[in-house]
Protein backbone atom coordinates (compact mmCIF):
# COMPACT_ATOMS: atom_id res chain seq x y z
CA UNK A 1 0.00 0.00 0.00
CA UNK A 2 2.16 2.71 1.11
CA UNK A 3 4.97 1.53 -1.58
CA UNK A 4 2.05 2.06 -4.37
CA UNK A 5 1.45 5.70 -3.10
CA UNK A 6 4.58 6.49 -2.31
CA UNK A 7 5.72 9.27 -4.84
CA UNK A 8 9.42 8.51 -3.81
CA UNK A 9 10.48 7.32 -7.05
CA UNK A 10 9.43 10.83 -8.56
CA UNK A 11 11.65 12.85 -5.98
CA UNK A 12 14.56 13.75 -7.33
CA UNK A 13 16.73 13.42 -4.22
CA UNK A 14 20.16 15.50 -4.88
CA UNK A 15 23.05 13.49 -4.09
CA UNK A 16 25.53 14.56 -2.09
CA UNK A 17 28.11 15.47 -4.70
CA UNK A 18 26.15 17.54 -6.68
CA UNK A 19 25.04 20.18 -3.77
CA UNK A 20 29.04 19.85 -3.04
CA UNK A 21 29.64 21.09 -6.65
CA UNK A 22 27.02 23.37 -7.02
CA UNK A 23 28.38 25.39 -3.72
CA UNK A 24 31.69 25.07 -4.94
CA UNK A 25 31.16 26.64 -8.22
CA UNK A 26 29.11 29.36 -6.10
CA UNK A 27 32.44 29.51 -4.04
CA UNK A 28 34.46 29.54 -7.18
CA UNK A 29 31.98 32.40 -8.57
CA UNK A 30 32.01 34.64 -5.37
CA UNK A 31 36.00 34.87 -5.74
CA UNK A 32 35.55 35.64 -9.32
CA UNK A 33 33.36 38.66 -9.34
CA UNK A 34 35.51 39.95 -6.15
CA UNK A 35 39.02 39.64 -8.61
CA UNK A 36 36.81 41.41 -10.78
CA UNK A 37 35.93 44.26 -8.70
CA UNK A 38 39.44 45.53 -8.77
CA UNK A 39 40.30 44.89 -12.62
CA UNK A 40 39.71 47.92 -14.33
CA UNK A 41 37.08 46.67 -17.23
CA UNK A 42 35.76 50.07 -17.78
CA UNK A 43 32.27 50.28 -18.39
CA UNK A 44 32.04 46.31 -18.49
CA UNK A 45 32.40 46.62 -14.77
CA UNK A 46 28.81 46.56 -14.06
CA UNK A 47 28.07 44.02 -17.16
CA UNK A 48 30.46 41.24 -15.56
CA UNK A 49 28.82 41.90 -11.97
CA UNK A 50 25.87 41.15 -13.50
CA UNK A 51 26.37 38.34 -15.28
CA UNK A 52 28.52 36.86 -12.41
CA UNK A 53 25.64 37.56 -10.48
CA UNK A 54 22.93 35.99 -12.87
CA UNK A 55 25.13 32.63 -13.44
CA UNK A 56 24.94 32.46 -9.29
CA UNK A 57 21.69 32.89 -9.03
CA UNK A 58 20.40 30.70 -11.91
CA UNK A 59 22.59 27.77 -10.28
CA UNK A 60 20.51 28.16 -7.36
CA UNK A 61 17.50 28.45 -8.67
CA UNK A 62 17.85 25.46 -10.68
CA UNK A 63 19.41 22.93 -8.30
CA UNK A 64 19.28 24.04 -4.21
CA UNK A 65 15.76 25.20 -5.24
CA UNK A 66 15.13 21.82 -7.61
CA UNK A 67 13.37 23.58 -10.52
CA UNK A 68 15.36 22.02 -12.67
CA UNK A 69 13.56 18.87 -10.96
CA UNK A 70 10.47 20.39 -10.26
CA UNK A 71 6.96 20.00 -12.29
CA UNK A 72 6.60 22.41 -15.99
CA UNK A 73 3.55 24.53 -14.15
CA UNK A 74 6.69 25.82 -11.31
CA UNK A 75 9.20 26.27 -14.06
CA UNK A 76 6.54 28.49 -15.83
CA UNK A 77 5.52 29.71 -12.59
CA UNK A 78 9.23 30.84 -11.47
CA UNK A 79 10.29 31.57 -15.54
CA UNK A 80 7.12 34.25 -15.32
CA UNK A 81 8.51 35.99 -12.24
CA UNK A 82 11.82 36.75 -14.35
CA UNK A 83 10.30 37.68 -17.23
CA UNK A 84 8.26 40.57 -15.19
CA UNK A 85 11.46 41.13 -13.68
CA UNK A 86 12.84 42.31 -17.36
CA UNK A 87 9.67 43.87 -17.95
CA UNK A 88 9.84 45.86 -14.76
CA UNK A 89 13.59 46.99 -15.51
CA UNK A 90 12.92 47.60 -19.40
CA UNK A 91 10.51 49.77 -19.15
CA UNK A 92 11.87 52.54 -16.46
CA UNK A 93 15.21 52.36 -18.42
CA UNK A 94 13.73 53.27 -21.79
CA UNK A 95 12.28 56.01 -19.70
CA UNK A 96 15.07 57.78 -18.43
CA UNK A 97 17.34 56.92 -21.33
CA UNK A 98 15.37 58.79 -23.86
CA UNK A 99 14.18 61.52 -21.53
CA UNK A 100 15.84 64.39 -22.95
CA UNK A 101 16.86 66.71 -19.50
CA UNK A 102 17.54 63.90 -16.82
CA UNK A 103 21.47 64.70 -16.11
CA UNK A 104 23.74 61.71 -16.07
CA UNK A 105 21.56 59.29 -18.35
CA UNK A 106 22.72 58.87 -22.36
CA UNK A 107 19.93 61.22 -23.90
CA UNK A 108 21.16 63.80 -21.29
CA UNK A 109 21.67 67.06 -23.21
CA UNK A 110 21.57 70.86 -22.91
CA UNK A 111 18.07 71.10 -23.70
CA UNK A 112 17.47 71.33 -20.03
CA UNK A 113 19.83 74.36 -19.38
CA UNK A 114 17.36 77.13 -20.70
CA UNK A 115 14.48 75.58 -19.33
CA UNK A 116 15.68 75.33 -16.14
CA UNK A 117 18.91 76.92 -15.03
CA UNK A 118 20.45 74.71 -12.32
CA UNK A 119 21.70 76.56 -9.02
CA UNK A 120 24.94 75.46 -7.96
CA UNK A 121 24.48 77.36 -4.69
CA UNK A 122 21.45 74.91 -3.50
CA UNK A 123 22.26 71.53 -4.17
CA UNK A 124 20.03 69.78 -1.56
CA UNK A 125 16.89 70.93 -3.30
CA UNK A 126 17.65 67.92 -5.97
CA UNK A 127 17.94 65.58 -3.05
CA UNK A 128 15.69 62.26 -4.04
CA UNK A 129 15.11 63.04 -7.80
CA UNK A 130 17.18 61.67 -10.53
CA UNK A 131 16.46 64.23 -12.71
CA UNK A 132 18.27 66.27 -10.09
CA UNK A 133 15.23 69.05 -10.81
CA UNK A 134 13.31 69.57 -7.89
CA UNK A 135 10.26 71.56 -7.15
CA UNK A 136 7.56 71.98 -10.23
CA UNK A 137 9.64 70.22 -12.58
CA UNK A 138 10.29 66.58 -11.98
CA UNK A 139 11.92 64.43 -14.05
CA UNK A 140 11.65 64.65 -17.73
CA UNK A 141 9.08 67.43 -17.09
CA UNK A 142 8.88 70.45 -19.63
CA UNK B 1 -4.52 22.13 -12.86
CA UNK B 2 -6.88 20.08 -13.56
CA UNK B 3 -5.22 18.74 -16.80
CA UNK B 4 -1.46 18.06 -14.97
CA UNK B 5 -3.40 16.37 -12.35
CA UNK B 6 -4.97 14.05 -14.97
CA UNK B 7 -1.19 13.20 -16.88
CA UNK B 8 -0.36 12.35 -12.70
CA UNK B 9 -2.49 9.97 -12.14
CA UNK B 10 -1.96 8.07 -15.10
CA UNK B 11 2.15 8.37 -13.66
CA UNK B 12 0.90 7.47 -9.93
CA UNK B 13 -0.25 3.76 -9.06
CA UNK B 14 -3.73 4.13 -7.60
CA UNK B 15 -5.06 0.92 -5.66
CA UNK B 16 -7.93 -0.52 -7.39
CA UNK B 17 -11.04 0.49 -6.62
CA UNK B 18 -10.25 3.91 -5.16
CA UNK B 19 -13.22 5.71 -6.50
CA UNK B 20 -15.42 3.51 -4.70
CA UNK B 21 -14.12 3.32 -1.65
CA UNK B 22 -13.78 7.14 -0.48
CA UNK B 23 -11.88 7.06 2.69
CA UNK B 24 -9.35 4.72 1.99
CA UNK B 25 -6.56 7.04 0.79
CA UNK B 26 -3.33 7.40 2.22
CA UNK B 27 -3.04 8.89 5.52
CA UNK B 28 -0.59 12.05 4.21
CA UNK B 29 -2.67 12.82 1.59
CA UNK B 30 -5.06 16.06 2.04
CA UNK B 31 -8.83 14.60 0.89
CA UNK B 32 -9.00 17.68 -1.66
CA UNK B 33 -5.68 16.68 -3.88
CA UNK B 34 -5.93 13.58 -6.14
CA UNK B 35 -2.16 11.99 -4.87
CA UNK B 36 1.00 12.75 -3.43
CA UNK B 37 2.41 14.10 -6.28
CA UNK B 38 -0.59 16.56 -7.50
CA UNK B 39 -0.13 17.38 -3.27
CA UNK B 40 3.49 17.73 -3.27
CA UNK B 41 3.40 19.86 -6.52
CA UNK B 42 0.76 22.35 -6.03
CA UNK B 43 2.63 23.06 -2.16
CA UNK B 44 5.62 24.00 -3.84
CA UNK B 45 3.39 25.84 -6.68
CA UNK B 46 2.24 28.23 -4.13
CA UNK B 47 5.16 28.68 -2.26
CA UNK B 48 6.79 29.45 -5.79
CA UNK B 49 3.73 32.11 -6.63
CA UNK B 50 4.40 33.88 -3.26
CA UNK B 51 8.32 33.96 -4.37
CA UNK B 52 7.77 35.69 -7.54
CA UNK B 53 5.82 38.78 -5.75
CA UNK B 54 9.22 38.72 -3.75
CA UNK B 55 10.85 38.56 -6.86
CA UNK B 56 8.53 41.59 -8.05
CA UNK B 57 9.39 43.69 -4.22
CA UNK B 58 13.26 43.70 -4.39
CA UNK B 59 12.99 44.16 -8.19
CA UNK B 60 11.64 47.59 -7.71
CA UNK B 61 14.23 48.30 -4.82
CA UNK B 62 17.01 47.16 -7.61
CA UNK B 63 15.37 49.28 -10.28
CA UNK B 64 15.54 52.31 -8.10
CA UNK B 65 18.82 51.45 -7.25
CA UNK B 66 19.62 51.16 -11.15
CA UNK B 67 18.05 54.49 -12.03
CA UNK B 68 19.65 56.37 -9.64
CA UNK B 69 22.88 54.78 -9.62
CA UNK B 70 22.97 55.73 -13.55
CA UNK B 71 22.23 59.29 -12.43
CA UNK B 72 25.02 59.66 -10.46
CA UNK B 73 27.14 57.32 -10.65
CA UNK B 74 30.25 59.07 -9.64
CA UNK B 75 28.79 59.63 -6.18
CA UNK B 76 27.80 55.96 -6.25
CA UNK B 77 31.04 54.58 -6.80
CA UNK B 78 32.39 56.83 -3.65
CA UNK B 79 30.09 55.89 -0.97
CA UNK B 80 30.33 52.34 -2.52
CA UNK B 81 34.39 52.65 -1.72
CA UNK B 82 33.27 53.22 1.71
CA UNK B 83 31.75 49.72 2.37
CA UNK B 84 34.24 47.04 3.67
CA UNK B 85 34.32 44.48 0.64
CA UNK B 86 35.98 42.30 3.78
CA UNK B 87 32.86 41.57 5.89
CA UNK B 88 30.89 41.97 2.24
CA UNK B 89 32.96 38.68 0.85
CA UNK B 90 32.68 36.50 4.15
CA UNK B 91 28.76 37.38 4.66
CA UNK B 92 28.43 36.16 1.11
CA UNK B 93 29.83 33.03 2.17
CA UNK B 94 28.25 32.35 4.84
CA UNK B 95 24.92 32.92 3.47
CA UNK B 96 25.97 30.80 0.52
CA UNK B 97 26.95 27.92 3.08
CA UNK B 98 23.31 28.52 4.60
CA UNK B 99 22.44 27.51 1.29
CA UNK B 100 24.12 24.52 1.35
CA UNK B 101 23.18 23.30 4.81
CA UNK B 102 19.43 24.07 3.67
CA UNK B 103 19.92 22.21 0.64
CA UNK B 104 21.48 19.19 2.69
CA UNK B 105 18.02 19.37 5.57
CA UNK B 106 15.95 19.04 2.54
CA UNK B 107 17.82 16.26 1.20
CA UNK B 108 17.09 14.55 4.71
CA UNK B 109 13.29 15.43 4.64
CA UNK B 110 13.07 13.94 1.60
CA UNK B 111 14.32 11.00 2.80
CA UNK B 112 12.16 10.95 6.01
CA UNK B 113 15.03 11.42 8.35
CA UNK B 114 13.82 14.16 10.99
CA UNK B 115 17.22 13.98 13.06
CA UNK B 116 19.05 14.79 9.64
CA UNK B 117 16.33 17.38 8.75
CA UNK B 118 17.42 19.21 12.79
CA UNK B 119 20.75 19.01 12.08
CA UNK B 120 21.12 20.74 9.16
CA UNK B 121 18.34 23.26 9.95
CA UNK B 122 20.81 24.22 12.79
CA UNK B 123 23.63 24.65 11.19
CA UNK B 124 21.37 27.03 8.76
CA UNK B 125 20.02 28.93 11.32
CA UNK B 126 23.81 29.57 13.05
CA UNK B 127 25.41 30.52 9.74
CA UNK B 128 22.06 33.02 9.61
CA UNK B 129 22.83 34.62 12.84
CA UNK B 130 26.51 34.97 12.16
CA UNK B 131 24.86 36.68 9.15
CA UNK B 132 23.16 38.88 10.91
CA UNK B 133 25.90 39.37 13.56
CA UNK B 134 28.48 40.75 10.87
CA UNK B 135 25.50 42.86 9.50
CA UNK B 136 25.31 44.80 13.06
CA UNK B 137 29.01 44.97 12.99
CA UNK B 138 28.76 46.68 9.15
CA UNK B 139 25.96 48.98 10.13
CA UNK B 140 27.59 50.09 13.46
CA UNK B 141 30.34 50.58 11.63
CA UNK B 142 28.59 53.02 9.44
CA UNK B 143 27.18 54.89 12.44
CA UNK B 144 30.21 55.55 13.89
CA UNK B 145 31.60 56.55 10.59
CA UNK B 146 28.39 58.80 10.52
CA UNK B 147 27.30 57.36 7.15
CA UNK B 148 24.01 56.90 8.29
CA UNK B 149 21.21 59.12 5.91
CA UNK B 150 19.32 61.36 7.63
CA UNK B 151 20.51 64.18 10.47
CA UNK B 152 23.46 62.83 11.55
CA UNK B 153 24.71 61.97 8.22
CA UNK B 154 28.46 63.10 7.90
CA UNK B 155 27.99 64.23 11.81
CA UNK B 156 31.57 64.29 13.47
CA UNK B 157 34.70 64.86 11.80
CA UNK B 158 34.96 63.93 8.59
CA UNK B 159 38.38 61.84 8.62
CA UNK B 160 38.78 59.37 5.70
CA UNK B 161 35.77 60.46 4.15
CA UNK B 162 36.92 64.18 2.44
CA UNK B 163 36.47 62.45 -1.13
CA UNK B 164 32.71 62.62 -0.65
CA UNK B 165 32.50 66.05 0.94
CA UNK B 166 31.61 67.84 -2.60
CA UNK B 167 29.00 65.23 -3.33
CA UNK B 168 27.55 64.89 -0.06
CA UNK B 169 23.68 64.56 -0.41
CA UNK B 170 24.35 61.88 -3.63
CA UNK B 171 26.68 59.64 -1.23
CA UNK B 172 23.72 59.93 1.30
CA UNK B 173 21.30 58.89 -1.30
CA UNK B 174 23.52 55.92 -2.12
CA UNK B 175 23.25 54.77 2.03
CA UNK B 176 19.51 55.47 1.85
CA UNK B 177 19.54 52.62 -0.65
CA UNK B 178 22.83 50.54 1.44
CA UNK B 179 20.57 50.48 4.63
CA UNK B 180 16.88 50.25 2.85
CA UNK B 181 17.93 47.05 1.05
CA UNK B 182 20.29 45.49 3.19
CA UNK B 183 18.15 46.39 5.80
CA UNK B 184 14.88 44.64 4.11
CA UNK B 185 17.44 41.89 3.51
CA UNK B 186 18.26 41.35 6.90
CA UNK B 187 14.45 41.29 7.74
CA UNK B 188 13.42 38.24 5.55
CA UNK B 189 16.24 36.59 7.03
CA UNK B 190 15.23 37.65 10.63
CA UNK B 191 11.53 36.59 9.72
CA UNK B 192 13.41 33.27 8.44
CA UNK B 193 15.01 32.40 11.29
CA UNK B 194 11.51 32.94 13.15
CA UNK B 195 10.35 30.45 10.74
CA UNK B 196 12.51 28.21 10.97
CA UNK B 197 11.82 27.95 14.96
CA UNK B 198 8.41 27.05 13.99
CA UNK B 199 9.58 24.68 11.50
CA UNK B 200 11.91 23.09 13.70
CA UNK B 201 8.71 22.57 16.36
CA UNK B 202 6.83 20.91 13.43
CA UNK B 203 9.74 18.65 12.71
CA UNK B 204 10.24 17.82 16.49
CA UNK B 205 6.54 16.46 16.39
CA UNK B 206 6.78 14.39 13.65
CA UNK B 207 4.68 16.21 10.96
CA UNK B 208 8.05 15.91 8.75
CA UNK B 209 7.72 12.50 6.65
CA UNK B 210 9.28 10.95 3.50
CA UNK B 211 6.20 11.82 1.50
CA UNK B 212 4.85 14.97 3.11
CA UNK B 213 7.72 17.23 3.72
CA UNK B 214 6.59 20.94 1.91
CA UNK B 215 7.23 22.93 5.00
CA UNK B 216 10.88 21.83 4.83
CA UNK B 217 10.96 22.22 1.33
CA UNK B 218 8.70 25.45 0.93
CA UNK B 219 10.65 27.31 4.16
CA UNK B 220 14.04 25.73 1.87
CA UNK B 221 12.85 28.25 -1.09
CA UNK B 222 12.43 30.99 1.11
CA UNK B 223 16.20 30.53 2.32
CA UNK B 224 17.63 29.94 -0.71
CA UNK B 225 15.12 33.22 -2.54
CA UNK B 226 16.88 35.31 0.52
CA UNK B 227 20.23 34.32 -0.48
CA UNK B 228 19.57 35.15 -3.99
CA UNK B 229 18.66 38.64 -3.37
CA UNK B 230 21.83 39.06 -1.29
CA UNK B 231 24.40 37.53 -4.31
CA UNK B 232 23.21 40.51 -6.24
CA UNK B 233 23.09 43.55 -3.27
CA UNK B 234 26.88 42.18 -2.53
CA UNK B 235 28.57 42.88 -6.19
CA UNK B 236 26.15 46.12 -6.60
CA UNK B 237 26.76 47.60 -3.11
CA UNK B 238 30.04 46.67 -2.42
CA UNK B 239 31.79 45.76 -5.27
CA UNK B 240 30.88 48.31 -8.15
CA UNK B 241 32.33 51.24 -6.56
CA UNK B 242 35.65 49.45 -6.88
Amino acid sequence: MAEQHSSTSHIHISPLWLNLTIFSSLMVLTALTVWAAFQDFGPMDFTVALAIAAVKATLVVLFFMHVKYSSKLVMLCAGAGFLFLIFLFAFPFADYATRPNVPGWPASTDVAAPLEPRDPEMPSTNRGSPGGSGGSTGPGGV
Amino acid sequence: MSSAASTENAASAQPPGHGHVPHHHHPELSHHFEDLRQQRDSLTLGMWAFLVQEIMFFGGLFCAFLVYRTAHTEAFNAGSSHLDVKWGTINTVVLIGSSLTMALAVGQAQRGNRKGVVTWMLATGALGLTFLGIKAVEYTSKWEHGLVPGRFFLRGDHHGLEDILPMADKVELFYGFYFVMTGMHALHMIIGIGLMVWVLIETFKGKVTQNRHAIVENFGLYWHFVDIVWIFLFPFLYLLGR
